[in-house]
């Protein structure tokens, strides 16, 4: 297994004939089944034989003759929310068990159109809702940086065999995964409040969340629709790239949140509004730029009293690192970031609450069915107009509430109740209302420090508070909810966020740094994290396989 | 549309409901305000009315997708018109149908309203089964038009105004059918999605004519300007009404929500007994319960339908789907330079270039196509030292002839006749011409038209005459024999006329009709008989 392979490696080979397509692909499915069927449940369901074949069949021979595009016969991952034509798209869900599309999202689209091969869909909390991805219909995806029982690990955590598993983190814990366990090349996520970067930071691999709009969501089973952000794991930041060059593209057709990738830098007023190219823009910096130009911050309201050792001290030694090579780190500050967690929970919620109603058993997906009763024995005569109530069978209203009370699971239910009762006539006012305040708050924090006196371009902050926690380790709720604490205030602002793992903590599991940069520098972003990730200190990272793997 | 009642409507003042004395109660009219009469008690009561007008947006295509609106049109497959959003499907997304934004637009400038320059979509949540979302995307906070108004005319001649709230972009639901299936309900989303413009007045109205009127005007207006066909028995149109009543100089009485009336002479019977219901109760000492209410056609009363702690609480919140919607002044600028003459200004124009009657000008501008093809025969291939065309006669044809055959035929849309095969332009000012010219009678004329009309035959008035022989007998020489030969043969009655009577003169002319089959000049005719009656004078 060699995690260092590359999207441009990989297709070289394939071009130079030293590799052929099915046997990357049919490779993958081996690894994901190689220890037991589905090995880490990172895959909700997988693309069946038939049409894999066709697919492999058809890309190489687009590689036999020149005509290859630029994913052809790439095994790509897509998180179980994006809708895709005539493969299940379950969301995680038991009211999507069955559910099979009759459109691509356009991110599938525009994968396929680049000759990806969409190897299976990836597992994920149910509806995104969750940072742990133990919470969906489908089980829990393990983390493959779980110990396995060779290690001599005496923990009372410990399953029957002295394994200890970790959980992947969420939602997008099966793509994190999948990338992770080299199952597929790349995958695809979407991140509503830290679901691409949490997991990612977990599994250590690369997790990228573009500005808010650069990716369409048409086809993207909304959760919170002024947060779901579409995006990438990756196993590097080339990797990245590459796949945000072919997804970034306006789509207003579809989704009027959808825009275009454009200059929005502010103190160049000249090229304001100017359409871009973020794989040229990347490659630009990669080649005339360097760590000195960026001007790093460390936002302080991010040291929490929750923050794990190990990541404190990654965090002081990535700036220790940049200052090293000449890089500018200063400190900031973003005062309201404290509020960032309630106010998303309760923006998250009202707008789960509003996006979910659509699950209701009439046209599609589950429907409660009354057992019949094989006992009663219908003795009414044909030509008896009267209609007997009684056999009716269940009202709509009765259908409605147990259809949804048996479709979903308690986390969705749970988040359903609250993001109601926070748009509620007696509650809006102090609730939504509030949390759009603080919304715009918190927006207005980075805005200050990205514009302000130090024109700040790349913030650094760890990605999440601690490593990757124990499978059936008992949590309080609400310390879950921190879990997400350092992901959504880039959400809430719309921004640019990746995750990019650098060591292993003492404990041998991943730890990374998130880099935060202003609406719509997604290119610079990318330089940064690239230079970052290719410290000497750091790049070796990736070359590592997970524990669970070994 | 009726063109037959139409006339009726406005001879007969249909709307104007003074004979519900037997039910109790009366309208008068005191200080030139409008208020009811109870009759058993003799108490005089303010009547207070409110009215929401759901009306579709006449676009191609729905307001948040592009599956085909057609409008509430049966005859199509259930679910034929439907796309993924329509159904809302995972993933789907509403985009704006910009069409739909200029309808509004339209709408709002044609009522003197404000066009909101940046207004924004808010979700209403309900769950049922013709509402696929669970939502309906509406504009609670900021509406698309602010602010307007409707001028009334009232039967005895009185204005009466009615301020609009505003206007909102709103999506209608599907249909649920239960009457198809003895234990299910059917759903058909054909429907849902289409773009409603809700047009909300304030609560200015006093009377039940004022509803009747207001509700005439808007339809009219809607359809004037383009922005809906507003066809009330198609569901284009629909009314919620509020009602309440007080006594003079107190506070407002309690109101009761009328919902979903189907045809405006409904929406006025419904007020009329929904009034009375209110004073009959206030007057009985009892309370009015805030509710809802429907109207039954057949008994003419209204009924219970739910009250308001039955409501959900429709959590609204702004649609994160859907940025704001913001609008240029360029592009209000614009529309209002395309919105073109808007009815009141066309009626009083027409009134005083054509010297018309208020009742004719209302007529023609029922309908825009009409007052155009009107003005259009005026002119239409004559030169500018031509003379204009007879507006009379041309009033004469269109407004009489032609709408008791679209009547009669009932044929709901001037404007489908106006065409090549049937009442085009060219044929129309042809036959006009030919009568002028005296080739045909009047009469002959009339049947000419319905010959057009009825559309079995394309030739035009002129190949039409010639082909039947209709054309009259101008011949001067053959008149002077027929007419010298007819007073030769009858000596008694030419003696009678000498004596007086007057009524033997018919009978000649009768007669000389009878031999030429109706198509001498009666002019010529008229002169020869005079001639030759007096030469016979001794």
């Amino acid at each position: 297994m060699n995690r260092l392979t590359n999207i441009s490696k990989i297709r070289k080979s394939l071009i130079d004939g030293k590799l052929k397509v099915n046997d990357l692909v049919l490779n993958k499915i081996k690894e994901i089944n190689k220890v037991s069927p589905n090995h880490l449940n990172t895959f909700i369901s997988l693309q069946d034989e038939k049409s894999l074949g066709k697919q492999i069949k058809e890309s190489q021979e687009r590689y036999d003759n020149g005509t290859n595009k630029r994913l052809d016969g790439i095994p790509i991952g897509v998180k179980d929310n994006f809708s895709s034509k005539n493969f299940k798209t379950t969301c995680g869900s038991k009211i999507l068990e069955n559910y099979i599309p009759s459109f691509d999202s356009t991110v599938v689209k525009l994968l396929k159109e680049e000759g990806a091969i969409i190897i299976g869909k990836t597992n994920m909390d149910e509806f995104s809702m969750g940072s742990s991805s133990t919470s969906g219909h489908f089980g829990k995806v393990i983390n493959p940086w779980s110990k396995p029982n060779n290690n001599n690990n005496n923990d009372n955590d410990n399953n029957n065999n002295g394994e200890v598993l970790y959980v992947a983190g969420g939602s997008s814990g099966g793509s994190a995964a999948a990338v992770a366990s080299n199952y597929c090349v790349a995958s695809i996520g979407s991140d509503t409040g830290g679901s691409i970067r949490q997991p990612s930071s977990y599994c250590g691999v690369v997790g990228f969340k573009p500005s808010y709009g650069l990716i369409s969501r048409f086809g993207l089973v909304a959760y919170a629709s002024s947060l779901d952000t579409p995006g990438v794991l990756t196993n590097n930041v080339e990797d990245a790239a590459e796949l945000l060059d072919i997804l970034i593209k306006k789509d207003q057709e579809n989704d009027s949140t959808s825009i275009e990738f454009i200059n929005n830098n502010q103190n160049q007023n000249q090229n304001n509004g100017e359409k871009r190219n973020i794989l040229d823009e990347f490659n630009e910096k990669l080649k005339n730029k360097n760590i000195k130009d960026l001007v790093f911050g460390i936002p302080k309201d991010y040291l929490v009293k929750e923050l794990d050792t190990d990541i404190l001290n990654l965090w002081k030694e990535v700036v220790e690192e940049i200052e090293k090579r000449g890089g500018k780190v200063v400190s900031v500050s973003l005062p309201h970031t404290r509020y960032a967690l309630p106010a998303y929970y309760l923006l998250a919620t009202s707008e789960a609450s509003s996006n979910l109603s659509r699950f209701d058993g009439v046209r599609y997906g589950y429907r409660f069915e009354e057992e019949k009763d094989e006992n009663k024995v219908d003795n009414d005569n044909d030509d008896d107009d009267d209609v007997d109530e009684n056999k009716i069978g269940m009202g709509l209203k009765d259908m409605y509430t147990k259809t949804r009370t048996n479709g979903f699971g308690e986390e969705v239910k749970k988040r359903i109740i609250l993001g109601t009762m926070a748009l509620s006539r007696s509650s809006y006012d102090n609730f939504y209302t509030k949390a759009q305040k603080i919304r715009r708050l918190v927006s207005d924090d980075f805005k200050n420090v990205f514009q302000g006196e130090n024109k700040v371009d790349i913030l650094i902050t760890p990605t999440a508070p601690s490593p990757a926690f124990k499978q059936n380790e008992k949590m309080d709720p609400i310390e879950v909810y921190v879990n997400d604490i350092m992901t959504i205030p880039s959400n809430l602002a719309g921004l640019p966020a990746c995750s990019i793992p650098l060591k292993l903590s003492n404990s041998n599991l991943p730890i990374s740094v998130q880099l935060i940069s202003n609406r719509l520098t997604d290119d610079n972003l990318l330089f940064a994290a690239h230079t970052i990730m290719n410290f000497d200190c750091y790049k070796d990272f990736t070359s590592l396989t997970p524990n669970y793997l070994k | 549309m009726n063109y037959l009642n139409k006339i009726n409507k406005i001879n007969n003042k249909l709307f104007y409901s003074t004979t519900s004395s037997s039910n109790g109660i009366k309208n008068v009219v005191i200080n030139n305000k409008d208020y009811l009469k109870s009759l058993k008690t003799n108490e005089i009561w303010e009547l207070i009315v409110g009215i929401e007008v759901h009306a579709q947006t006449k676009t191609k295509e729905k307001l948040f997708s592009n599956s085909l609106n057609i409008g509430s049109m049966e005859g199509f497959k259930a679910n034929s018109r439907v796309s993924f959003v329509d159904a809302a499907f995972p993933g789907a997304l509403p985009v704006l149908n910009d069409k739909c934004v200029e309808q509004a637009i339209k709408t709002g400038l044609s009522i003197g309203g404000t066009i909101n320059r940046y207004s924004f979509f808010d979700r209403k949540h309900y769950f049922y089964q013709d509402l696929p979302q669970g939502y309906q995307i509406t504009q609670l906070t900021e509406p698309i038009v602010k602010g307007g108004s409707i001028e009334l005319e009232l039967s005895d001649g009185r204005q009466h105004q009615i301020r609009i709230s505003h206007i909102q972009l709103e999506q209608d639901s599907g249909k649920s059918i239960h009457d198809l299936h003895p234990t299910k309900s059917l759903v058909d989303l054909n429907r849902a999605g289409i773009g409603l413009m809700e047009i909300v007045s304030h609560a200015d109205f006093t009377s039940s004519e004022q509803v009747g009127c207001y509700i005439q005007k808007l339809q009219h207006l809607l359809k004037h300007i383009g922005s809906s066909d507003a066809n009330m028995q198609f569901g284009e149109m629909r009314c919620d009404v509020n009602i309440s009543v007080h006594k003079p100089n107190t506070e407002f009485g309690t109101r009761v929500e009328l919902k979903n009336m189907i045809s405006a002479k409904a929406i006025v019977s419904s007020i009329d007994s929904e009034a009375i219901r209110q004073i009959d109760l206030l007057e009985n000492q009892n309370k009015i319960q805030r509710e809802t209410r429907g109207f039954n056609q057949e008994t003419g009363e209204t009924y219970h339908l739910r009250t308001k702690e039955d409501e959900v609480d429709y959590r609204f919140f702004p649609d994160p789907d859907l940025p704001p919607l913001i609008i240029s002044s360029e592009r209000i600028e614009t529309i209002k330079q395309q919105l073109g003459e808007l009815p009141q200004d066309m009626k009083k124009r027409l009134i005083k270039q054509y010297s018309l009657t208020n009742y004719d000008a209302e007529l023609l501008i029922q309908d825009q196509s009409i007052a155009k093809f009107f003005e259009n025969s005026i002119i239409f291939n004559q030169n500018h030292n031509q003379k204009q065309r007879d507006i009379k006669k041309i009033l004469n044809f269109l407004l009489r002839d032609i709408f008791s055959w679209l009547n009669s035929n009932n044929i709901q849309d001037f404007n489908s006749i106006i065409n090549e095969n049937q009442l085009s332009i060219e044929k129309f000012t042809q036959l006009l011409d030919l009568i002028e010219q005296g080739y045909i009678s009047s009469n002959i004329g009339k049947t000419i038209l319905f010959q057009i009309l009825n559309g079995s035959d394309n030739r035009s008035p002129k190949d039409l005459i010639d082909s039947q022989g209709l054309s009259q007998i101008s011949d001067d020489s053959l008149l002077d024999q027929l007419v010298q030969q007819l007073v030769e043969n009858h000596p008694n009655e030419v003696t009678e006329y000498h004596q007086g009577k007057q009524r033997v003169y018919k009978f000649f002319m009768g007669e000389i009709m009878k031999k030429t089959k109706g198509r001498s000049n009666p002019e010529i005719v008229n002169n020869l008989l005079k001639k030759y009656l007096d030469l016979k004078k001794k």
